[in-house]
């Protein structure tokens, strides 16, 4: 499982613990670190937190993504990492403004 | 070898030969016999290398020479009587010089007088005369080179009924004159060479090779090449250059000194079948290279492989037919040509059976890893476009789409080439329709365990172009879809995970335990693991903080980062986890 190498093994414990094994093993590693990425280039000091509890964020089309973040930026100012790090259930509202986004370009 | 049992009464020329007046002992003319065996007179054909032999077993006993007629030999032991005209004896005799008898050798010495007087009183050719002829055809060609069978009356045009036979001279000069002679000397002065003539016209012949290769880069010489320079095609060249390569090709053998001189200069020694098709395909590759396609009208011949020459030797047409209509798709040919756009399925596209337009679309498959084809595609080799082609893929493709159902085995064959029987533009697909996919995938894997990115034509394969964002639907339907829609269980009955989470419900128990709203709550509790609740419940219990605030919403500690519950409240998740689990566990 790729997450080993983004998490240690007592955060991996939790996630092994929190999710079932069938939707780890749908994950996709490209877009998952993708998204890593995005958040570290964007100062998210707690994206090992993000990870256990907010998977289906690193689903989401990184494009959408960024374009939640930065929306959400707009609203809530520059320091908006450490307002999430300090109410991590924002990172709903990040996810609902990825998938709208995402919504746009693939409608089903 | 011929042995003749008998007494040989006598030695003729055979018909053909009779008006040959230089009768040459190396030209393996035959000389007939007249045997006498058990009293009748039989007449044996022997090559003259086998009179030979008889005459060196039987030269010892040679008694002697019948001077009178000078014609004679006496074999006495087998009472043989060899008659021969006078020319031809002398000759044998003068090779077997070395072997005579010296009591004979006087009577050679006057052989050869007479000889010579004879030839005079014949009107034959004098030496001079002949050198003299030998001395204009070097200052024509600057050789002495003479094939044997060269006749002329100028000393060098060639003339079939020509009265100088200098060709076979200048060969017999060669086989009779020693270094130390003065004749020998004197040819030399014109050119004359004195290797066996063989080894001879092969080096001549190597240089001619040679020639043409530093100006052609290759030794691929057709069969009618003739030429006087070496390269330049010459319908009338004295030069059978491409005679002379298709024999070497044919007689050397790798072990061969000459093969491998001959493998320095690009000699190829395939056989001649291979040479051929090799050097079409080459000129079929520059066909499509130009063209973009092979196909090349029956009548097209070219002599640059492109340009279509109503005279041109290369009858490209002709031979892309025959390929078309001989190879079969195991052979390695095939497969060269496939690779240049041979079309093996040239007909009107109205003929065409259902097997092979799919043959086409599974060309266009390999190509492309997808059958989305537009319906105007048109094709001849199954994979380029072309406004002319006479394979209208694209309308096929669409007709198969429109008519096939799940059942038909059609239908499965095409599906394992990438076809996607529900290929509309994708914001028009329905949920009936990407259930469909979903349901493929779900036959094909037997789950659906399908990443966000997972994009495909056909429903099961991945495509990085794929039209169908099906990991994104699935995606989508976990969130949107609710346990008593419908779609719910008819998605559950092809595997559809809906719940990523486990524990759901001991959290529901823990909430219940310590009066945690649910509802209120949601946003944390849908995400939170069971540990870790755990522990920042008892955490909290631990430090007298509330767990749920006055309006029923969870401490903020619940919704923090392990690095901001460090800098307020002094704990990472980690350290929690030491604190209460592994020390408990330590102290267990």
């Amino acid at each position: 499982m790729f997450l080993e190498n983004y998490l240690n093994s007592t955060y991996l414990d939790l996630l092994y613990s929190n999710y079932e094994e069938k939707y780890l093993n749908s994950l996709n590693q490209e877009n998952f670190d993708k998204i890593y990425r995005l958040l570290k280039d964007k100062n998210f000091y707690f994206i090992d937190d993000i990870v256990l509890n907010y998977l289906e964020l690193f689903e989401i089309k990184v494009e959408c993504i960024n374009k939640a973040i930065v929306d959400f930026e707009s609203v809530v100012g520059l320091d908006y990492v450490n307002y999430i790090g300090n109410n991590m259930s924002l990172l709903n509202k990040i996810i609902d403004l990825a998938i709208q986004y995402s919504k746009q370009c693939d409608e089903y | 070898m011929v042995i003749l049992i008998g007494k040989v009464i006598d030695i003729f020329i055979p018909e053909q030969y009779k008006n040959d007046v230089l009768l040459d002992i190396n030209d393996r003319t035959n000389i007939g016999f007249k045997v006498l065996i058990d009293g009748q007179i039989k007449e044996v054909i022997v090559g003259q290398d086998e009179l030979l032999k008889i005459l060196e077993q039987e030269f010892k006993t040679i008694k002697d020479i019948n001077l009178r007629t000078y014609n004679t030999i006496q074999l006495c032991e087998k009472s043989f009587v060899l008659k021969i005209r006078k020319q031809h004896l002398f000759t044998m005799l003068m090779i077997l010089k070395n072997k005579l008898p010296k009591s004979l050798e006087k009577i050679l010495e006057s052989l050869n007088v007479y000889y010579y007087q004879k030839e005079k009183d014949l009107n034959i050719q004098s030496w001079n005369k002949m050198y003299k002829y030998a001395k204009i055809y070097y200052e024509h060609y600057g050789n002495l080179e003479v094939l044997q069978k060269f006749k002329t009356n100028d000393g060098y045009t060639y003339d079939e009924e020509g009265s100088v036979n200098l060709g076979q001279w200048i060969n017999r000069q060669r086989n009779i004159l020693k270094p130390d002679d003065e004749r020998y000397k004197k040819l030399l002065e014109i050119g004359m060479r004195f290797e066996k003539l063989d080894e001879l016209n092969w080096n001549r012949m190597y240089e001619y090779a040679k020639i043409y290769y530093e100006h052609h880069g290759n030794l691929e010489v057709l069969q009618k090449f003739k030429t006087n320079d070496g390269y330049t095609y010459d319908e009338e060249g004295r030069v059978n250059l491409g005679q002379w390569i298709l024999n070497q090709r044919r007689k050397l053998t790798p072990e061969d000194e000459k093969y491998k001189k001959l493998l320095e200069i690009g000699m190829c020694f395939k056989n001649i079948d291979e040479l051929k098709w090799d050097r079409m395909y080459e000129y079929a590759k520059i066909y499509y290279e130009h063209h973009g396609n092979l196909e090349v009208l029956q009548k097209f011949k070219t002599n640059d492989g492109y340009t279509y020459d109503e005279e041109g030797n290369i009858n490209l047409g002709r031979w892309i037919h025959t390929q078309r209509k001989s190879l079969s798709s195991e052979d390695e040919r095939y497969k060269k040509l496939l690779k240049i756009g041979m079309n093996f399925y040239k007909k009107i596209r109205s003929t065409l059976t259902w097997e092979e337009m799919y043959e086409y679309a599974k060309i266009y498959y390999e190509h492309y890893g997808n059958l989305q084809i537009p319906q105007k595609f048109k094709t001849n080799d199954g994979y380029t476009y072309d406004e002319e082609g006479n394979i209208n893929l694209g309308r096929w493709i669409h007709t198969q789409r429109k008519s096939l159902n799940s059942e038909d085995e059609r239908y499965k064959k095409l599906l394992k080439i990438g076809m996607n029987f529900y290929k509309k533009i994708r914001s028009t697909l329905t949920w009936e329709e990407m259930y469909e996919y979903a349901k493929t995938y779900y036959e094909h894997h037997g789950n659906l365990e399908i990443s966000i990115n997972f994009k495909t034509n056909n429903g099961y394969t991945y495509d990085e172009e794929g039209s169908v964002n099906l990991g994104q639907w699935i995606s989508n339907q976990r969130r949107r879809l609710k346990p008593e829609d419908e779609r719910y269980e008819t998605l559950s009955k092809i595997g559809m995970i809906w719940r990523i989470r486990k524990n759901k419900k001991m959290i529901d128990e823990i909430c219940s335990q310590y009066g945690i709203d649910n509802n209120k709550n949601i946003s944390i509790l849908s995400h939170i693991s069971i540990q870790e609740l755990e522990l920042k419940i008892r955490f909290l219990l631990d430090n007298n903080l509330p767990i749920i605030n006055e309006q029923g919403i969870l401490h903020e500690i619940f919704n923090m980062s392990s690095l901001d519950m460090k800098s307020k409240y002094g704990n990472t998740l980690e350290e929690l986890i030491e604190q209460y689990y592994i020390n408990n566990e330590k102290r267990m």
